[in-house]
């Protein structure tokens, strides 16, 4: 991806309204007035990668959290215990590095594009800001994250829960 | 990956170039430079304003609107108020400083008796120099032309910075290529962070030193204490040496206009007075030390500067080139957190 000085000036409108149809196409935010859509496409960022582009690396700082728009990305964890590379395959609609969200720290993964994909990138300092400038709209958005935070949880749990028992079938653990 | 890692390296290589040729460039624009650092200063100020007004749930462009009066209103009144105070003992300050003048002045006012011819040639040399900073700085600072450059084109680079400067920024971030999207956004607030703060503390000493000292001047009955409180406050610009160069030129001046030695010692004991109060206010302050320089190198900026811009030079290198070393510093740690560097 080169850089390309021509847009700097471009006024965001034309880009916003196709930031926003995707923002819907994630289901998330249906219940956002078309104001609060504008002001959350504001803050938002559409990246594009091209296949095996490394999205975030692993022990590096994290600014914010991923909605694959398009494309397949595989997370793995470089530094495992055992020594083996361990990974999973995330696809539109799933989210990534929801943690550095609301936390200064490291990314714990690293997301690697499988294919050609496009991503929507929402980082703390532009939530921070919001929060601070707008705590209506901040609050909602950040309850909206909230949720999506928390299924990510309830899934881990069940995976967790899955293998437990799996394993626990297997008198690999009691 | 080969023609990733080409595009990279030159989108990295065009930042590089523009860096370097802004910076390049600085010196001989000076007046630029002053407009986008005095623009750049007051923006990051507004800049939290207008997010404390719209915190209170005012719209963004009524919060815009109420910063830019609030801005207009301060120029208007530093102008039609405090610009012409400023003008008149400046200029008649300026009269006085003639080499010739100067030495017979110094002469007379320390009663000094002087035979040495190295003496003599000491403050002969002095006097050149002081003319030299005044000469260069006066069509800087007061020249009515420059100040109705600067008052006009200020509020309209600021207004443009409160109004597009995110939006310009996020083009930016939206236009670098993937591997430092992340970085440079850390980059920016990190700078962002540190500037704000090192510019708060900044611009709160000048006032409260330039207001102690004004207080002080005009209570003693200096002649010229509006302009010379203003140049002690912005002297604590310069780290180490800033009382001090202050210090020299308020009496330097003293003796030059009254010649009195009791009001001397008298403001003296004041501007010492001053420098403790400053201490103590700064002392939670300033124990955050942003950017630490060896005193040889701030002396060879400020000899630079002197003799580039005057006093202006002596007074804003310094700032200059410590808002270009945060840049710089801050970079490095970034960037090397992210392994770029």
């Amino acid at each position: 991806m080169k850089l390309d000085l021509r847009h700097i000036f471009n006024s965001n409108s034309k880009n916003n309204i196709e930031v926003i149809r995707k923002l819907k196409s994630t289901g998330l935010f249906n219940d956002f007035s078309k104001n609060e859509m504008y002001e959350l496409a504001n803050i938002v960022y559409v990246r594009y990668y091209k296949k095996d582009e490394i999205i975030f690396q692993e022990n590096k700082p994290g600014l914010g959290m991923y909605f694959i728009d398009e494309g397949t990305v595989k997370v793995i964890k470089e530094t495992c215990s055992n020594g083996y590379d361990q990974s999973a395959l995330f696809g539109p609609g799933d989210t990534l590095g929801e943690d550095s969200l609301f936390s200064d720290s490291i990314r714990k993964l690293t997301a690697i594009a499988l294919d050609d994909c496009c991503l929507i990138g929402i980082f703390r300092p532009d939530l921070f800001d919001l929060l601070y400038r707008n705590p209506r709209f901040g609050n909602k958005l950040l309850l909206k994250l909230g949720v999506v935070v928390s299924s990510n949880l309830a899934k881990k749990t069940d995976e967790i829960l899955r293998i437990r028992d799996t394993l626990s079938r297997s008198n690999i653990i009691r | 990956m080969i023609a990733q890692l080409t595009s990279n390296k030159n989108a990295l290589l065009y930042i590089i170039l523009i860096c370097i040729t802004f910076v390049l460039l600085i010196p001989y624009l000076k007046d630029v430079a002053l407009i986008l650092f005095l623009s750049g200063t007051i923006s990051i100020m507004l800049y939290s304003l207008e997010i404390k007004f719209e915190n209170y749930g005012i719209s963004p462009d009524l919060s815009l609107m109420l910063c830019m009066i609030s801005l207009i209103t301060i120029i208007s009144l530093f102008i039609f108020k405090l610009i012409p105070v400023y003008s008149i003992e400046f200029n008649h300050m300026n009269q006085i400083i003639e080499p010739n003048v100067l030495l017979s002045n110094l002469k007379n006012s320390l009663n000094l008796q002087i035979n040495s011819h190295t003496i003599h040639f000491l403050i002969d040399q002095y006097s050149k120099f002081i003319n030299f900073l005044f000469s260069r700085t006066k069509n800087l600072f007061f020249d009515d032309s420059s100040l109705l450059v600067i008052s006009i084109t200020i509020p309209v680079f600021v207004f443009l910075i409160l109004r597009d400067g995110a939006r310009l920024k996020r083009n930016f971030l939206q236009m670098l290529p993937n591997i430092y999207f992340e970085p440079i956004m850390q980059l920016f607030i990190d700078i962002k962070g540190i500037l704000f703060i090192w510019l708060k503390e900044q611009l709160i000493m000048i006032l409260i030193v330039g207001v102690l000292a004004t207080v002080a001047l005009s209570s003693l009955r200096v002649p010229y204490p509006f302009i010379l409180g203003l140049a002690l406050g912005l002297s604590h610009l310069i780290p180490y040496f800033g009382s001090f160069i202050g210090a020299i030129i308020i009496l330097t001046v003293i003796l030059l206009d009254s010649g009195s030695i009791l009001t001397a010692v008298a403001l003296i004991i004041a501007l010492a007075l001053i420098r403790l109060i400053y201490k103590l206010l700064f002392l939670s302050l300033r124990s955050m030390s942003i950017i630490k320089v060896h005193p040889i190198f701030i002396i060879i900026l400020l000899l630079i500067g002197a003799s580039m811009w005057g006093f202006f030079g002596l007074l804003f290198t310094i700032p200059f080139t410590t808002v270009f070393f945060i840049i710089i510093k801050q970079s490095f740690t970034t960037l090397s957190d992210y392994n770029l560097i």
